[in-house]
């Protein structure tokens, strides 16, 4: 079968780290033809192996005609204009989460994917982990009830790379980074909307900056959610523990009937320990940067193309996750519960 | 030698009588004694905290030691005795430990602080009256300083009364404190005494994760799992303190007081 051409917009750490190696995993199915990044040195690179042309300027990508799908991988106040053109030139995209900035943006790239009638998969990987996967799988078969209480903290050590939340690196810039809530937390967002499998209704958040040499970006949530079947969803997360601190997520949930957990402190099989403290190198590559996680979610998209199909997750289930989000930031930000029919489009 | 009484028969007070020996440089005695341990009920133990500091003893009461402002102001008001710090939590062995290291300067400034107590399913109490205090204390050795806002998200989860908790505090210094209180435990995960708690506090340049109930031996038999951690590291943590007595009112009346504002926003 022909493989399906694919174009890389931001060639980045997420793209390194995760995309570039899905990639890999699938070339099979897929083949990277185009790249794209401001910075020429990492787009070239990220073309190398495959024979990819590369650029500085994303709308080269978009020009292909050989490219049917392309991997947005940038920083979210450029995922709307991104989204936008690649739907215009007929490409399905899968987008990196979170899905934009604002609702509003959100809405103009679900609405011109649909327009376009391409596939618009944005990328909550933790949809394609084998962790989640099989607790989804646990909650439909009712091995637990009803559930009624979700926990997962989500906590990173600081200075992972050690430009993050720095001014020397976008995440650390305030005018553009939307910090550990729209990095982080949008993850729990999603996953405890996803598991509860109801709306949230109001909620409530307190967030920080814990980061010595951050200049003002927010790194550290703590928010908790109602949802309208009543049912509680709360996540501590932060990016300041220190090397080696042993819990990176904790995830609890509580049924009617039983209990699901999945803490990483339990599930530690390798630890090595240096001179500056102890890490988890099997635990963090098999947890976080969840290559088969990856690889699935792209596949998802790729199968969906072949199959003249939609995405399993639809785009406005990335928005869901997004309004949760900035409901708690606003709440954080007002000093008062928020309540989800607040926020406007 | 200080005598000891003991008043009640809650858990706090099991293994003194389990054991009746003496600890240390105190004497497990009935009657008249130096010291009292109250092991009440909570609706029970301000009149008895108030009886005993009136006989001039030293006393021990596990939080809360009061239910109303006028029992607290009737306790502070009594010229007699010593209330001395009995929260069962900040006296295991893993908290007091912990709190060594958060208030050790190579700790550095705290930048957030995670508790959260679990307990098996199925009780009628709202947590709100029977763990936050135990909470509260803790958070106030680790934490002493007034908060500038709260944020309760509670409900009834799993039975009739409130079983669920999450509360957001932010403190003068700006640290973002999260306390998860709930009955929620299956009983596939058995967990006795104060149940199963986890503490995580971030500073600057460390962070400390405490797991009290992690001191435990699990009996696994074929019908199931007891988990048996050991409960007398805090009564005799409790029973050290006597010989070097600290005021215990001011966290009384500050567990008492963010109580009161907790409750007051659920």
């Amino acid at each position: 079968m022909e493989r399906i051409g694919l174009g890389l917009i931001g060639c980045g750490g997420i793209a390194r780290s995760a995309h570039l190696p899905a990639m890999a995993q699938l070339q099979d199915r897929v083949v990277l033809l185009a790249t794209a990044d401001i910075d020429a040195q990492a787009a070239a690179q990220a073309a190398e192996g495959w024979g990819a042309t590369w650029s500085t300027d994303w709308r080269d990508v978009l020009a292909r005609p050989d490219i049917a799908a392309v991997v947005i991988a940038t920083p979210e106040y450029l995922h709307a204009d991104q989204v936008e053109a690649a739907a215009a030139a007929g490409k399905h995209v899968l987008c990196e989460k979170p899905i934009a900035p604002s609702l509003a943006e959100a809405d103009r790239m679900i609405a011109a994917c649909a327009a376009a009638g391409v596939n618009l998969l944005v990328g909550h990987s933790r949809r394609f982990t084998r962790r989640y996967l099989e607790v989804r799988a646990a909650l439909d078969r009712g091995e637990i009830g009803t559930l009624r209480l979700f926990r997962e903290n989500e906590r990173r050590s600081r200075g992972r790379p050690q430009v993050w939340w720095t001014p020397a690196h976008w995440t650390g810039n305030p005018q553009i980074s939307g910090g550990a809530p729209m990095m982080n937390a949008i993850h729990e967002a999603d996953l405890m909307r996803w598991f509860v499998g109801q709306e949230a209704e109001r909620v409530d958040a307190e967030i920080n900056v814990t980061i010595d040499g951050n200049v003002g970006v927010t790194d550290f949530i703590s928010l908790t959610v109602r949802f309208h079947g009543g049912a509680i969803g709360s996540a501590e997360v932060l990016n300041c523990a220190p090397p080696g601190y042993p819990a990176f997520h904790q995830l609890e949930l509580y049924g009617t009937q039983g209990a699901i957990r999945a803490r990483d402190h339990e599930l530690t099989g390798l630890t090595r320990f240096g001179d500056h403290g102890a890490d988890f190198p099997a635990h963090y590559h098999m947890l976080l940067h969840n290559l088969p996680a990856y690889a699935r979610e792209l596949a998802e998209l790729v199968d969906a193309i072949r199959s003249d199909r939609k995405v399993f997750m639809p785009p406005s289930e990335a928005r869901a996750a997004l309004a949760i989000t900035l409901a708690a930031v606003r709440s954080a930000q007002l000093r008062r519960t928020v309540h989800m029919t607040e926020l406007a489009a | 030698m200080i005598t000891l009484s003991v008043l009640g028969q809650g858990r706090i007070s099991q293994p003194l009588r389990d054991h009746g020996a003496p600890f240390g440089a105190v004497r497990i005695v009935e009657g008249a004694s130096d010291a009292v341990l109250i092991d009440l009920p909570p609706a029970d133990r301000a009149a008895a905290v108030i009886a005993a500091l009136a006989a001039g003893q030293t006393v021990l009461c596990p939080p809360p030691v009061a239910l109303t402002a006028a029992e607290l102001a009737a306790i502070a008001a009594v010229p007699t005795g010593q209330l001395l710090p009995s929260g069962e939590l900040a006296h295991t062995d893993s908290v007091r430990h912990g709190l060594a290291a958060i208030h050790d300067p190579a700790f550095g400034a705290l930048r957030s602080v995670y508790l959260a107590i679990r307990q098996p399913r199925g009780h009628g109490c709202d947590v709100l009256d029977d763990l936050l205090p135990e909470a509260l204390d803790t958070l106030l050795a680790i934490l002493p300083e007034p908060f500038t806002m709260v944020r309760v998200n509670a409900a009834a989860l799993f039975g009739d009364a409130r079983d669920t908790a999450v509360i957001l505090l932010r403190s003068a210094t700006d640290v973002v404190v999260t306390l998860e209180l709930s009955r929620c435990l299956p009983a596939s995960l058995p967990a006795p005494g104060l149940g199963e708690v986890e503490i995580d506090v971030m500073g600057a340049l460390q962070s400390v994760r405490i797991v009290p109930h992690a001191g435990a031996v699990r009996v696994h038999r074929d019908d199931g799992v007891d988990h048996r951690p050991w409960l007398d590291a805090p009564v005799l943590a409790m029973l050290r303190a006597l010989e070097t007595p600290t005021d215990a009112l001011p966290r009384a009346q500050a567990v008492f007081d963010l109580a009161a504002a907790i409750k007051s926003a659920a």
